[in-house]
């Protein structure tokens, strides 16, 4: 198959055990200057949209760390923040609309819940991205996911 | 590690612009105060490393093949109408 002249070109191949090797493009490679909470030696990322869903695939570009992510505003509503000079900084971001917030799925014991606390903040233009604790104790670190249930 | 001494209303100076004051001690808690650079993010370490916790379990194990069909089930497609991220 031929590809239009402006399709994206993989530029690497992403070993997972989890999903198995995909290859991504240019676009969908991030770097997170300090990684994320706690996992400071994890810094290139690939962040990939699942199936054409809201849900999205941040897989460490060489190691099996792998996080699936929900666009915020399908988990919590409303859900608000502000973050730090150095946050802005360090994402190269001028205004809000610059960065998509993200919340962390995590799956225990067969319940799904999301990270209110620490978000995922990126940055499509600069394609940077960081995770970001907010002082705030209404959003807890493990908020029960709930969808559109019964539909 | 620095120990140092000091009383209600005394203070510590970190480097050039943190600033860390002894409010008060009531019983076994202590009650400080930080001024700080709008860079400095100052949080307790407990929630640190609960969050550090909730990093390792949901990325050093990722939702299994069930888990991830009900993800996609309660979260169907987005249509055009639906605002992109």
């Amino acid at each position: 198959m031929h590809q239009a002249a402006n399709a994206p070109v993989p530029v690497r191949t992403v070993h997972s055990r989890a999903y198995g090797d995909f290859q991504v493009t240019e676009d969908q490679i991030y770097h997170f200057p300090r990684g994320l909470v706690g996992l400071h030696e994890y810094r290139d990322y690939a962040l990939i949209r699942v199936e054409e869903g809201p849900f999205h695939l941040l897989h460490a570009l060489n190691d099996e760390l792998s996080f699936i992510l929900l666009p915020a505003h399908l988990a919590a509503d409303p859900y608000g923040f502000r973050i730090d000079d150095a946050t802005v900084e360090l994402l190269q971001i001028g205004k809000p609309e610059d960065v998509a917030v993200f919340v962390i799925v995590n799956a225990v014991d067969d319940r799904l819940y999301v990270n209110l606390k620490a978000p995922v903040l990126t940055a499509p233009a600069s394609r940077r991205g960081c995770q970001f604790i907010i002082d705030d104790p209404d959003y807890p670190i493990r908020h029960p996911l709930s969808g559109k249930e019964g539909s | 590690m620095l120990v140092l001494r000091r009383k209600p209303g005394e203070s510590v100076l970190i480097g050039d612009g943190i600033e860390v004051q002894i409010l008060g001690v009531e019983g076994d808690t202590v009650k400080l105060g930080f001024s700080a650079p709008p860079d400095i993010q100052i949080l307790r370490k407990e929630l640190v490393e609960s969050i550090l916790q909730e990093n390792l379990e949901a990325g050093k194990r990722p939702p299994n093949q069930e888990q991830l069909r009900r993800l996609l089930d309660t979260f169907p497609k987005l249509d055009s109408k639906q605002e992109r991220v």
